[in-house]
């Protein structure tokens, strides 16, 4: 009776069925408490840019956060969106989108005694790594080319290369100080040269490799190039 | 390599729960049985996940609780699984139990599942699990097929901890527990920087295999 097709066939239908309905009530059941933890996720990779927040606890980064950052939508030309809202815009679904018809959220982060400056503007970027999406935000001074610091995320880069990104600080904070424009605000950029090791504090746009990991740096490369352009002219008319 | 057996426990009427043949196959896979040191099964993911102590303990708990469902689920199936299609079904209560660990990661200790992220996907491929269901489950009845799961996910666990805790101790320079309320640093030493990556734990599991072999005389069947 197990072996007759027929019996096969119903078996693994019902089998699918009861295992999918399982599931669909237990994600079912998590998805605000997830939604909570990628947003506060979001709050401290934003904060990490321009602060260490590993002393923090959640309550202080959510406190921060809700004093000091300021979202807001701009688009291509560098107007303001005032009828956009940040959860309008997915930075994921834009780069589907030409960069000129993009809406591009950037976040102003308020100066910590006067509330009316800005001290630094965080913009987030995504891209493709080598194996699955990367992710980025980065800061920047409010000259507008100066970047004060980024951090990066991604979804399976390969752990102990590619995944430094992420996981080895020091990657982060060669970026750090590092010029995204050029003087007339070109958007050249930072690029991450093939193998390590070298010295590059002399070069604004180019900062120290990752030995084993050229794909993922090519990746993080061509998403810091094609964002740099699309916030270029914001960056401009802050001059 | 792996020395699975198929144990069958024979019926008997109204066994006690914890009968001494039910207490071995909580207690034989944590030692003279063990997973890793003597099947050699789930060695990848115990080389990737360990570099700390704290990701060691949620990955044991997650293939603990993994190994005990699937192998619960499976073994009151077994007499209704049809043979020809019994791996994709154990594959299908596998990742259901899997993908639960993941979201409920996701949803209470959100760091830990960025970190773990792939490896917890990688429970599904992990050999002990499979080789439990073949080995174990389908043959016998549920009570004892979920102690088994306990055991051999207990077995598991323990090696992940000890690794991770002598790759963490070593590879830091002296803290444990790093990330975690408990963090604490004694007598801090340079770092050993093999010890953070993947051939620190080949070593430390190797060392782990020898010793504990050397201990219970056990040797590879040589043909």
């Amino acid at each position: 009776m197990r072996n007759k097709n027929s019996y096969i066939i119903i078996y693994t239908v019902a089998l699918c069925v009861i295992a999918a309905s399982v599931l669909a009530v237990v994600k079912q059941s998590l998805t605000e408490r997830q939604d909570e933890n990628i947003a506060y996720d979001n709050k401290k990779k934003i904060l990490n840019t321009v602060m260490d927040i590993t002393v923090l606890s959640k309550a202080q980064v959510d406190e921060i956060y809700a004093n000091r950052v300021r979202p807001m939508i701009i688009d291509f030309k560098g107007v303001i969106q005032t009828d956009l809202k940040l959860k309008d815009v997915d930075v994921v679904k834009q780069k589907a989108l030409k960069v000129e018809e993009r809406m591009l959220p950037i976040y102003r982060i308020l100066d910590e005694k006067d509330s009316t400056k800005n001290s630094y503007y965080v913009f987030p970027t995504s891209g493709s790594g080598l194996w699955d999406k990367i992710s980025s935000f980065v800061a920047m001074e409010s000259d507008g080319k100066t970047i004060k610091g980024v951090s990066f995320s991604h979804v399976g880069e390969t752990p102990g290369l590619g995944a430094r990104i992420k996981s080895d600080a020091k990657i982060r904070l060669r970026y750090e100080n590092k010029k995204m424009y050029a003087d007339e605000f070109e958007p050249v950029a930072v690029y991450m040269v093939k193998s390590e090791g070298g010295d590059y504090s002399d070069d604004p746009h180019t900062v120290d490799g990752m030995s084993g990991a050229t794909l993922t740096a090519n990746g993080v490369n061509d998403m810091l190039k094609e964002y740099s352009l699309a916030y270029q002219n914001f960056f401009k008319s802050l001059n | 390599m792996s020395t699975e057996t198929a144990v069958v426990i024979e019926k008997k009427e109204r066994e006690p729960l914890f009968s001494k043949k039910n207490r071995k196959l909580l207690v034989d896979p944590i030692d003279s049985d063990n997973p890793i040191t003597v099947q050699v099964l789930g060695i990848c993911s115990a080389l990737a996940v360990t570099v700390q102590t704290w990701p060691s303990i949620v990955m044991s708990i997650g293939v603990i609780f993994v190994a005990a469902f699937s192998n619960l689920i499976i073994s009151l199936l077994r007499n209704t699984i049809p043979p020809r299609i019994r791996i994709i079904v154990q594959l299908v209560v596998v990742s259901l139990f899997v993908q639960i660990v993941s979201e409920i990661l996701k949803a209470y200790i959100y760091d830990i599942y960025l970190e773990l992220s792939v490896f917890i996907g990688l429970i599904i491929t992990n050999c002990i699990i499979m080789g439990r269901l073949e080995a174990f489950a389908l043959a016998n009845k549920p009570w004892p097929s979920f102690l088994d799961g306990i055991g051999n996910g207990l077995g598991y666990g323990a090696i992940l901890i000890a690794v991770g805790l002598i790759r963490e101790y070593f590879g830091t320079g002296g803290t444990l527990f790093s990330g975690t309320p408990i963090e604490f640093t004694m007598f801090t030493f340079p770092s050993v920087g093999i010890m953070a990556m993947p051939a620190g734990a080949c070593i430390i599991v190797g060392l782990l295999i020898w010793a504990q072999r050397a201990r219970n005389g056990y040797a590879e069947e040589s043909n």
